[in-house]
């Protein structure tokens, strides 16, 4: 008996060692998307002051670029209105409301933002009380992909970056229009691979790789990146690409924030 | 209490620096500093192990909700500070007749300090890295993160411990 009590006194740090690291990798080997998401968000309350000092002092930086590309985009908007307003006039029954409704935009400014881990999110400053919903797609003001909402609180929201070794992404070539998925590969913030592409697919370098529309992540035809190189993996019968993003994950300060409405009647259609 | 208040007080400002400049600013994709690991270092060497753990517990589990990670940061500071005791004998602090205690001083035994410092940095660093990526598939990038990853952290450690050694060891003799 005193040779328990002497060894467990030796020896119960170790062992409260073990179990506490045995929690811990267990916990963080099975934590998901949802529950990190989760858990980033209540951590974001204890840093949203700093976070927020230094979105402040970055995005003023920015903001003689970033008026440039919204001055830009709003002309480019302003003239697809038009077309759909004549398009409208000449035919009687399209309704541009109607095409309208199915899309809404929302802006919001990123809070905090890493690139260096292999899944990494970006807190944005909406939350749902300003009509955030979780499954939006997240693309920078001149329209290239960032990512998805994965979880909101009254103001805040995590978005899941495209930057994530484990998120995969339906994509197309916009020449081709063969389909293929994209996802990073976990080194540099500005590459991606492109993969699963037919080996009949014409790849040429600069082309670009526009979201397909299949995986509900992402609208259809939101431009993703061009190739920067392509070749044909071993014996299988398809390419693998390395793309370059075209949104610069690094610097982004303010992103738009699109909701499908009828995305979601088509996943109820196929869940039934 | 008044003895740690210097420690206590670098405690904060180094935890301070990592979740509000570190986690925040990205150099690259290969340098992750992980500086809030001098906490560990700085405990006074007198304290008892359970203590080491707890504290351990403590700072990963705030880095943790700080990064968004779960249990990765504990994950990773928990074998620090279990073999912090072991790592101080390694090294040499108590090797002299003397019985060292209080917060290990880098002025008095620059080349112990040193290695120590540069163990657990590298220990800490390589559970983390490894485990977040949790594949070996990119081994060699893991490692060359790892690398440089600690290689700056040892340099920042080593400025904030410099910066703070009219703090650290004023309050002693």
């Amino acid at each position: 008996m005193h040779r328990l009590i002497y060894f467990i006194k030796k020896t119960y740090v170790a062992i409260i060692f073990l179990f506490l690291e045995v929690i811990a990798i267990h916990s963080y080997v099975y934590s998901s998307i949802e529950t990190q998401s989760r858990f980033a968000s209540i951590g974001r309350m204890l840093t949203y002051a700093s976070d927020s000092f230094f979105t402040s002092f970055i995005s003023y930086r920015q903001l003689k670029d970033e008026n440039l590309a919204y001055s830009v985009k709003i002309a480019e908007l302003q003239n697809q209105i038009d077309i759909l307003k004549n398009s409208a006039r000449e035919e009687e029954n399209i309704d541009v409301a109607e095409i309208l409704r199915n899309h809404e935009y929302l802006v919001a400014k990123v809070v905090s933002n890493s690139t260096n881990h292999p899944s990494n999110f970006i807190t944005i400053s909406k939350g749902y009380s300003d009509g955030v919903q979780e499954k939006m797609s997240v693309v920078t003001p001149d329209g290239y992909a960032v990512g998805v909402v994965t979880r909101c609180s009254e103001h805040f929201s995590v978005v899941r970056s495209i930057l994530d070794v484990n998120f995969n992404i339906s994509a197309r070539l916009m020449e081709d229009q063969s389909i293929g998925y994209i996802h990073w590969t976990g080194t540099d913030s500005q590459e991606a691979e492109f993969d699963n592409v037919s080996k009949y697919a014409v790849v040429n370098k600069g082309d670009v790789v526009i979201s397909s529309g299949f995986s509900h992540f992402f609208p259809s035809d939101i431009i993703i990146g061009h190739i920067k190189s392509a070749e044909l993996k071993g014996e299988e019968a398809t390419y693998r690409c390395k793309v370059h993003l075209a949104a610069d994950l690094s610097r982004l300060s303010n992103v738009i924030l699109i909701s499908d409405n009828s995305k979601e009647e088509a996943s109820d259609l196929e869940a039934r | 209490m008044s003895k740690y208040s210097g420690y206590i007080l670098f405690s904060v400002v180094v935890i301070m620096l990592q979740v509000i400049l570190f986690n925040n600013i990205t150099f690259s994709c290969y340098l992750a500093p992980m500086i809030y690991i001098a906490v560990i270092i700085m405990l006074p060497l007198e304290t008892p192990r359970f203590l080491t753990l707890m504290i351990g517990l403590l700072l990963g589990g705030f880095i943790d909700l700080s990064m968004g990670t779960i249990g990765l940061n504990i994950a990773a500071t928990l074998p620090i500070a279990v073999s912090r005791k072991f790592l101080v004998n390694l090294v040499g602090f108590s090797s002299s007749m003397i019985k060292v205690t209080g917060i290990p001083n880098p002025n008095k035994f620059p080349s112990a300090f040193f290695s120590f410092v540069i163990i657990i940095v590298i220990v800490h660093s390589a559970i983390f890295f490894f485990l977040e990526r949790f594949s070996i598939d990119s081994l060699w990038f893991t490692l060359l993160r790892l690398t440089l990853s600690s290689l700056v952290s040892i340099v920042v450690i080593r400025i904030v411990i410099s910066l703070f050694s009219g703090f650290l060891f004023s309050s002693k003799s």
